[in-house]
């Protein structure tokens, strides 16, 4: 680990809790060595998402900042942007738009604004961008109900949802699997069910 | 709530970063080596597609980090190239404000520790830190302040600008001789 990352680590990190109260964001070290770190934003309001709580893996390459941090999802998501199945982000600043003085912090308010504004022509999860182009409503349904499920959303839970979801597992298919099933056929039980059991 | 103006500046004109999403990866580059090149950004095809993408307001990125009352006093960046504007930073309060230069309540004194406040964007260290060390605070063409090392550094590693993502060389950037007595 090259000084100038563990430099700057250490200053984000300093930076980030005197600055970062009341924005729904924490940074926090996995390691001792400031290569591995953990995140976590909070769903925006008027999502879908709103309320959950969102873990990041954000590994910070010897490179940085010069390089960007590479960050995934460990709360499952649905989002066009957001891999549902690895977590993995389409989003440019931590890719070929990167600049070294980007921090770690405006990556995490930029993930926030990216739940809030998907970008379903450019996504990572074709599944969820089809969704999410094709039938909105079912998008939202189940958007809402993963960051439940997941991320711990407040709020009233679909019962439709709970229902198949229920179904499903009684016929003997994890939960994690249903879910995903359920999810891609846009809560078409049959459909899920036939995808499962083939 | 603490803020400085750069880290400000990052966050509202965030010429670097308007997150937005592609769908080409960049190639891996090796974590061997701190001089990494990276694939200019500039080069024609990547230009042509980052015009087709629409693009995340800046301001939606602010309105996230404003979501407090407590912030909606914060002012958005300081431009230390222009004379109108200075920034305080009150130490009891932890704010930091933008003042008039011309105010006949700003001293010289407050507005120099202000100025001092401003940290380099790579590294991350008080301009007032880096003075006492006696390291060279150098601004590029594109009007952006870093220390010698961290612009040499980013020179060296990617040929652009860290704030703006500008194509630079060591010769289009130039020392800064801060007004400090
Ligand atoms: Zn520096
Ligand atoms: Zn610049």
């Amino acid at each position: 680990m090259s000084s100038i990352s563990v430099t700057r680590i250490q200053r984000e990190l300093k930076d980030i809790k005197s600055e970062c109260s009341g924005q729904n964001i924490k940074i926090e070290l996995y390691n001792d060595e400031y290569t591995n770190l953990r995140g976590e934003i909070v769903g925006p309001p008027e999502t879908p998402y709103h309320g959950g709580v969102f873990k990041l893996i954000i590994k910070i390459p010897e490179s940085y900042p010069f390089n960007p941090p590479k960050v995934s999802f460990e709360t499952k998501i649905w989002h066009p942007n957001i891999s549902s199945v690895t977590g993995a982000i389409c989003l440019d600043i931590l890719k070929d738009q990167w600049a070294a003085a980007l921090t770690l912090r405006t990556v995490l308010l930029s993930l926030q604004a990216l739940l809030s504004d998907a970008e379903p022509d450019d996504p990572q999860d074709a599944v969820v961008a089809r969704q999410f182009k094709e039938n909105k409503r079912a998008f939202l349904k189940t958007a809402k109900f993963w960051a439940q499920h997941y991320a711990h959303a407040p709020g009233p839970v679909d019962k439709d949802c709970v229902e198949k979801l229920k179904k499903a597992t009684e016929m003997g298919f994890f939960k994690d699997v249903s879910l995903e099933a359920l999810s891609k056929y846009s809560w078409n039980l049959e459909t899920a069910i036939q995808h499962l059991t083939n | 709530m603490t803020r400085d103006a750069h880290e400000i500046q990052t966050v509202q004109r965030p010429l670097a970063g308007r997150g937005t999403r592609r769908r080409h990866r960049q190639p891996e580059t090796s974590d061997s080596s701190n001089d990494v090149i990276l694939v200019d950004s500039l080069s024609p095809t990547t230009t042509a597609r980052s015009r087709r993408r629409r693009r995340v307001q800046n301001d939606d990125i602010v309105d996230l980090t404003c979501s407090t009352p407590n912030n909606v006093t914060e002012v958005p960046f300081v431009d230390l190239t222009s004379p109108s504007q200075l920034v305080r930073h009150n130490n009891r309060t932890g704010t930091s404000t933008i003042t008039n230069n011309n105010h006949p309540e700003t001293s010289t004194e407050e507005q120099q520790a202000a100025v001092l406040r401003l940290k380099c964007p790579v590294c991350l260290e008080h301009l007032d830190k880096l003075l006492e060390r006696g390291s060279e605070i150098r601004s590029t063409n594109c009007g952006h302040v870093f220390c010698k090392p961290c612009i040499f550094t980013s020179i060296r590693a990617t040929h652009k600008c860290p704030t703006c993502r500008k194509k630079l060389t060591e010769r289009t950037t130039h020392p800064l001789y801060l007004p400090i007595s």
